[in-house]
Parts: C-alpha cells; sequence; structure tokens
C-alpha cells in the first residue's frame, strides 16, 4: 500500500464504498426477483406443469410457476414449490394443485400437499372446494379427494379454516388438531386432536425432503403435546388413520384379537377390505 | 404396539371410494399416519369478574319530565361458582356487587348486591335448550353507610333456545320469571315477565359485535301499577387477551306504565372494561 501514490488511497475507499453499494443493490435486486416468483424446488418422478388449457410439460427444478399454471403429480411422483413469499408447498403423489390470485392462492384439486408458510407472510390461501384455509404463518398438511372429503391437519401455526360461500362458517385449526368433513359441508365441524410427533416420523413428505424452515417451531409444538400428555390433559388413543383417508384403525388391540379392525371414523367397523 | 402391523394393507384400486370413506392407495403413506388424542377437558367452576363502565345517560333519574343529563361509573365484581353435578346439570352459586355512582347528581348514588344460588340444565336433545332456576337476595343500599334502601328475595326462572345460524353467529331467545316473594319497603316489589333475545356475530378472533332486546312486563304489588318496558342494547367488544376485554356499550330503554308519572324513556352510551378469570 506504500507504493501507491498518495491520491490513490481515497481513490480506493471510494471504489471499496461502490462495491459495497452494488453489492447491496443487486442483493435487494435478487431478493426482490425471489419475491416475485414461484419455482419448482424439487421433482421426483413423474411431475407436469402448465396452464390448464394447454398441454402440460415435464416439470422441471428451476421452472417458475405462473397465475393460472397447474401442477400435477403422478402415481409415484412428489414435487415441491416455494412460493414468492418464501411458503414451501409439497404435493404428494396423484395431487393437482392450481395457483391464482398473484400466486397467493393454492387450489386443491385433488390430492394432499404439506404447506409451510412462514410466519409473517402476507396471507396465503388454499382453497379446496368450499373450504379455504388462510394463514399469515403455519405449517400442516391438507387432503381432498374428490368430493369424499377434505381433511386438514396443523403442524404449528394456526390456519384459519371457513367456508367460502356461508358467512361466518370459519374457526381456527391449533397445532396438533385435525379437521376432517366433507368437501360439500355447510358447517364445518369440530377439530379432533392428533399426535404431531408420529405424525412427523411418518409423513413423506417431510422424511424425503430437505428440513423445514419451520421444524424448530414443529418440534416445540410436539414438546408441548408430550407435556400434556403427561399432565393427562391428552390421552393417546389406539385410534389411527394410516395415512390418507378417513379409515380409523384400531391399533395396539389386544393379543387375543386375531386382527385388528378398520374402523370409519364414526367408529363403526368398515367393510373396507 | 402402535405401528405398521396393524394396517390393513394397500389393497384396493386408487380412488375407489367405500360407503363415504376413501379407501387405501399404495402412496397412502406420503401424508404419515395420524394417531388420534383423546383430550380431557379441564372444568373450570369458579368465574372471578372485576369490571367498570361508565356511561352517559340522557335521563338521570328515570323520569317523565325534566330529564337530567348525567355521566355515571359502574364498578362491580362477580364472584360464581358453578359445580358441574351431572354432564348437563350444573350447580349455580355466586356473588354480584355493582356500585352505581353519578357525577352531577350523587343523590341518586346506589349500591346493589345480588347473592344467587340455583341450578342450570342443558338440554341437548331439545336445540341445547337451557333451563335455569335460582334463588335470589337483592340489596340496594346507600353508598355512604351502606344503609338498606330495598330487599328482595325471589325465585328467578328462565328457559333460553340458542340458534346458531354460523360458527361465528349466534342467536338467542328466551323467557323469564322473576317472582318476588319478599320485598322491603312494598312499593318497588314486582314480578317480572320477560321475553328477550340476542344476537352476537364474532367478527375476528379477538372481536364481535352484541344486539340484544328485552321485552318486560313490570307488576308492581303495591296498589295496581304494570310497567312495560322494553331495552335495545348493542356492544362491540374486543378481546385483548382471554382475561381482559373492553368493550363500547349503549342501551335504550322505554318505559310505559299504567301510571303516566312512570312513563319515561332514556338513553346510555358509553364503555367498559372487565377482566375474568376461571380456575
Amino acid at each position: 500500500m506504500n507504493n501507491l501514490p498518495p491520491s490513490s488511497a481515497p481513490r480506493l475507499e471510494i471504489w471499496g464504498r461502490g462495491v459495497v453499494i452494488c453489492l447491496l443493490l443487486a442483493g435487494t435486486c435478487l431478493n426482490a426477483a425471489q419475491l416475485t416468483e414461484t419455482r419448482v424446488t424439487q421433482v421426483m418422478k413423474d411431475v407436469k406443469l402448465g396452464p390448464p388449457q394447454a398441454t402440460p410439460r415435464w416439470a422441471a427444478v428451476g421452472d417458475s410457476v405462473h397465475d393460472g399454471d397447474a401442477i400435477s403429480t403422478g402415481a409415484v411422483g412428489r414435487s415441491e414449490l416455494t412460493f414468492a413469499n418464501q411458503t414451501i408447498a409439497r404435493l404428494g403423489a396423484k395431487t393437482i394443485v392450481s395457483i391464482s390470485g398473484g400466486t397467493r392462492t393454492m387450489n386443491l384439486v385433488e390430492g394432499a400437499m404439506l404447506f409451510q408458510i412462514p410466519k409473517g407472510a402476507r396471507e396465503t390461501r388454499i382453497k379446496t372446494a368450499a373450504i379455504a384455509a388462510v394463514s399469515t404463518g403455519a405449517t400442516g398438511i391438507i387432503e381432498r379427494h374428490g368430493q369424499f372429503y377434505v381433511k386438514l391437519l396443523v403442524l404449528e401455526g394456526t390456519v384459519r379454516c371457513y367456508l367460502t360461500n356461508r358467512l361466518g362458517e370459519s374457526l381456527l385449526v391449533q397445532p396438533g388438531q385435525i379437521l376432517i368433513t366433507k368437501p360439500d359441508v355447510t358447517a364445518l365441524p369440530e377439530p379432533a386432536d392428533f399426535d404431531i410427533a408420529r405424525e412427523m416420523k411418518t409423513c413423506l413428505l417431510v422424511r424425503e425432503f430437505q428440513p423445514l424452515p419451520s421444524q424448530r417451531r414443529i418440534e416445540s409444538e410436539e414438546q408441548k403435546q408430550l407435556n400434556l400428555i403427561a399432565k393427562g390433559t391428552y390421552i393417546p388413543s389406539n385410534l389411527v388413520i394410516l395415512g390418507r383417508g378417513t379409515q380409523v384403525t384400531l391399533v395396539n388391540a389386544p393379543s387375543t384379537t386375531p386382527s385388528p379392525k378398520p374402523l370409519t371414523n364414526t367408529g363403526h367397523p368398515s367393510h373396507a377390505p | 404396539m402402535l405401528g405398521r402391523q396393524a394396517y390393513p394393507g394397500p389393497t384396493a384400486t386408487p380412488g375407489v371410494e367405500t360407503e363415504g370413506y376413501a379407501v387405501t392407495s399404495p402412496n397412502e403413506q406420503d401424508i404419515g399416519e395420524q394417531q388420534i388424542l383423546k383430550r380431557v377437558e379441564e372444568y373450570k367452576p369458579f368465574t372471578i369478574s372485576i369490571y367498570s363502565s361508565f356511561y352517559w345517560t340522557s335521563n338521570a333519574a328515570l323520569v317523565s319530565r325534566g330529564a337530567q343529563d348525567d355521566v355515571f361509573v359502574v364498578p362491580g365484581v362477580t364472584l360464581m361458582y358453578q359445580p358441574r353435578i351431572t354432564k348437563t346439570l350444573y350447580g349455580q352459586v355466586g356473588v354480584i356487587q355493582q356500585f352505581f355512582l353519578y357525577d352531577r347528581l350523587p343523590e341518586l348514588n346506589f349500591a346493589n348486591l345480588d347473592v344467587i344460588a340455583g341450578f342450570v340444565y342443558y338440554l341437548p336433545q331439545f336445540h341445547n335448550l337451557t333451563l335455569r332456576g335460582y334463588y335470589d337476595y337483592n340489596r340496594e343500599t346507600d353508598t355512604n353507610n351502606f344503609d338498606e334502601l330495598f330487599v328482595n328475595h325471589s325465585i328467578i326462572l328462565t328457559a333460553e333456545l340458542p340458534f346458531r345460524i354460523a360458527r361465528a353467529q349466534q342467536l338467542l331467545v328466551g323467557v323469564g320469571l322473576n317472582l318476588s316473594f319478599y320485598g322491603n319497603p312494598e312499593s318497588p316489589r314486582r314480578n317480572n315477565y320477560s321475553l328477550y333475545g340476542n344476537y352476537d356475530v364474532a367478527l375476528s378472533r379477538s372481536f364481535s359485535l352484541d344486539a340484544g332486546f328485552q321485552f318486560v312486563v313490570r307488576d308492581y304489588y303495591s296498589g295496581d301499577r304494570t310497567d312495560v318496558n322494553e331495552i335495545l342494547a348493542v356492544s362491540a367488544n374486543y378481546r385483548v387477551r382471554d382475561w381482559l376485554t373492553v368493550s363500547a356499550l349503549s342501551s335504550f330503554a322505554w318505559n310505559q306504565s299504567n301510571h303516566s308519572v312512570f312513563d319515561y324513556s332514556v338513553a346510555n352510551i358509553g364503555g367498559g372494561v372487565a377482566l375474568t378469570v376461571k380456575f
């Protein structure tokens, strides 16, 4: 530095400041770019993307998802989308989701999806049939099967669930609560409670992807549930829904019972195989 | 052991539905297993509520002529014990103490004490009809020396029917009887026969609006006086915390009597704050 002419030092300082300002501006612009686009961030096997009126194309990581696009997964496909506000949506197999409302609304047509809406994000809406779920910070799973049922599970945060065709029919679904209803429902039922830890251990939309940014908050909710179980507020039942659907299976049955019998969610023995 | 050995197996065709329930599918494990937890509700029978409301009133003395407006505050405390006797039958024992303190007309100040004891019975099979029956000891005093102004013993019976319009909206209609069996002095002693209704809507998790009306026939024991009273009340409530609520309050009342000297109308507008703890 001592070899430099005396006038170089202030010039270097000016250049240095300029570089810092440019880096800051570039960072801001990059951030702005991130905030305006929804992208496909993971693809497993058969995943298709495209506007509904056009033939869908095979989706690839990095593809942009625009307003009006639909993304669908095949029988063994899974995918992850990252939205402009850093909301993450992980699609299970045989799932169709369309994007609307300036990419702030996800319409679940069929299948199952894990969503993680960052805390403090602008309200993100998930619609399926006449049911809408909105949040400004929550992680959960939503599933729909045709006109038969809609299932919503909340892992952390609070989700407001309401009927789009009925004013005032709205409820808050809290962490550890599961809501199962018909898609054409006129009154929302009371949610039940489920074990978050078991759900997290067995959910492939968690296990087969990167850890969720809300992982620590989910673990905190798991701990709260454990404390409530220890306190006796919750009693773990031997009723389990083993994945998708609404069939409740009786597990941990006495050994004299030949085999566990699946139950419907009304508690009656199921005739399904 | 909770586990996959209980799993009936992916034996059905994906997308097939049986008796309204989705059947298993080869990919059904992707959203994980949902073990149901049974919540044991902790019932809290005690309620303590401390509150204070303030009003501007158009007719402080409830007179037919020469009405004077004033401002008054109503601090109060309610202690209530509601033991659960059966799933639908609850006991109810409580003490309610309120003070009515006027700004420009302090001669109207009084304190009101109610001690109640009775039962609440819910009938879920009849649209959640709620029946209440309780004894009410009412004592009104002045606020300086707590000298007794009026004492009354009565039996109160009510029947209320709630109608849920949607989860966030409810309409309630009710009828009530307030039968006095002792009062001193005799002149204010009366039986009340009322019909009332209430509508409430929760606009958000913290903000709600309430509107209520009450139509009361007041049959006085002394003389042949009979009053008909109508009350309309509207309030907006904001729940700051589970235990803290602030409200904007308004009520309008009209009274018609067969003795025109008791006719009056009044409007009260104000606000309030309430702290309520259950344990």
